[in-house]
């Protein structure tokens, strides 16, 4: 369950969000510049709202009456950047186990077998090609598997589909869908395409591009 | 027609291209060929010779870790970061590549002089006409291209790598050490190699605050200037080579650095 109230003046309007999602799919639909990647970029931490909070399940991540905001590497939140964003210099198997590394200090437990995981996303054959040796659809899945080994307890994803082809985009849209209904936490997807939030969507937030004022407080609940 | 003069056109660029290339190689070879080998010999088994040469590797050398310390932040900063006044401080960083290395020499001698000069001799820190000022001199000289070149370095990685890498429980610290300088490498390497090529061979700023002294401030360049002002051709040629060869190794490096750099 993600709660959030985010409050941030950005250079030309001011962003008011409302969320609550439990174990669904949000879609945050709008054009460019609606503030869509800064939402995610507020509830991953690599950005600080001017006024609000951020509580994911038990955890209060960030809050400016308490004066919380537990930095990027500590909110345990998975982020699929839009382009992918794998190191370049890191083979597959190690952009993968990259994050494990990170997490493994921090925490014991039981973690996900990384190769298992490349496995099930089809992509287990090029655990030692380089990205740049990948195609779109590889290198998403890739991604994906990077973003999913930490066991994330909320998943961002940026404009998922958009630098794929019309095939590999369908076929990745589902696989995404089955993916949530295996992981049961809270999926945040930002995309400009309708057709998207109508196929995968449980929660669709409309933002619109505003020059100039405040935009709406726009509350969702379940 | 058109076609013939087109072809005129780009025979005149061809004929300048080709002269100016061949002046380059007659300059060289003038350098290499018009000293005796054995004078060369001679020179290389001199005391002051190999003084100046282990006196230019290890001063450069602190002078080039010093311009790394600085440059590293400085540079990432700068790729990074937008603050009001940035292109004033960009430009006033830039300040030593414009400046004759005398100005900037002259600028560093007041500041260690009659500035900072009687803290500094009480800490036993003095700067001025010792081998620290011939430290501080290269130092200044070849700060601002580590800190240009890395900057470059810095812009052509993706900000999104370091944000997904946070992300994934990295502290900005680790993400910068395991992140960011892996993809900067080959800029880092590249930037360093110039910087290190200037201060190798820096003169003007070394001879205003280190001061000409044989055996003690006497670089490879102060030595080529030290022995022509005494009429010792042999000695300053030969010295000359040396500094030749060192150019033409460094900037093979620098290609080989920058060309295989940032891949994204």
């Amino acid at each position: 369950m993600l709660e959030a109230s985010l409050h941030k003046k950005l250079w030309h309007f001011t962003l008011d969000v409302q969320l609550k999602v439990a174990d669904q799919i949000l879609i945050l639909l709008g054009p460019s510049g609606s503030g869509k990647t800064t939402i995610l970029h507020l509830l991953a931490g690599l950005f600080k709202p001017d006024e609000g909070f951020i509580k994911l399940n038990d955890r209060v991540l960030y809050s400016s009456g308490e004066k919380i905001n537990s930095p990027p590497q500590a909110r345990n939140v998975g982020y699929l950047f839009q382009n992918y964003a794998l190191f370049p210099h890191m083979t597959v198997r190690q952009n993968v186990f990259y994050g494990l590394k990170g997490k493994r200090r921090k925490k014991d437990g039981s973690t996900v077998d990384p190769v298992e995981l490349l496995n099930s996303f089809g992509v287990g054959h090029l655990i030692d090609r380089y990205p740049g040796q990948l195609s779109g659809g590889e290198k998403q899945r890739v991604a994906l598997a990077r973003a999913l080994v930490v066991e994330p307890e909320l998943l961002l994803l940026d404009e998922p589909f958009s630098a794929l082809d019309k095939n590999t985009r369908t076929g990745l849209m589902q696989e995404v869908k089955k993916l949530h209904e295996q992981w049961q936490i809270p999926f945040i997807l930002v995309t400009h395409a309708e057709e998207d939030a109508q196929y995968l969507g449980d929660i669709t937030i409309t933002l619109e591009t505003r020059l100039t004022g405040e935009s709406a407080p726009k509350v969702v609940s379940m | 027609m058109t076609g013939t003069r087109v072809d005129f056109f780009r025979g005149m660029f061809w004929l300048i291209f080709v002269l100016f290339t061949v002046f380059m190689i007659i300059l060289i070879s003038g350098l290499l060929f018009y000293g005796e080998w054995a004078a060369f010999l001679s020179v290389i088994r001199n005391p002051e010779f190999r003084f100046a040469v282990v006196f230019t590797l290890w001063t450069s050398l602190i002078a080039i870790a010093l311009a790394a310390v600085v440059a590293i932040p400085s540079g990432f900063i700068l790729s990074r970061y937008n603050f009001p006044g940035k292109v004033l401080v960009d430009t006033l960083l830039d300040m030593p590549i414009v400046l004759p290395p005398l100005v900037s020499g002259l600028a560093l001698l007041i500041l260690f002089g009659p500035i900072l000069g009687n803290a500094l001799v009480s800490l036993g820190l003095d700067v001025v006409f010792s081998a620290r000022g011939v430290v501080v001199a290269q130092w200044f000289i070849a700060t601002p291209f580590a800190v240009k070149t890395f900057k470059q370095a810095f812009d052509a990685i993706d900000p999104r790598l370091e944000n997904v890498a946070r992300t994934l429980g990295y502290s900005p610290a680790e993400v910068f050490l395991r992140v960011t300088m892996p993809l900067a490498r080959g800029g880092i390497l590249g930037g360093l190699t110039m910087a290190w090529s200037r201060a190798l061979g820096e003169f003007g700023a070394t001879a205003m605050l280190a001061g000409i002294t044989r055996m003690k401030t006497e670089t490879l360049s102060v030595a080529i200037f030290l022995n022509m002002t005494i009429g010792d051709m042999e000695f300053a040629i030969a010295t000359a080579v040396i500094m030749l060869l060192v150019a033409l190794v460094l900037m093979s490096f620098f290609k080989v650095f920058t060309g295989t750099g940032v891949r994204l």
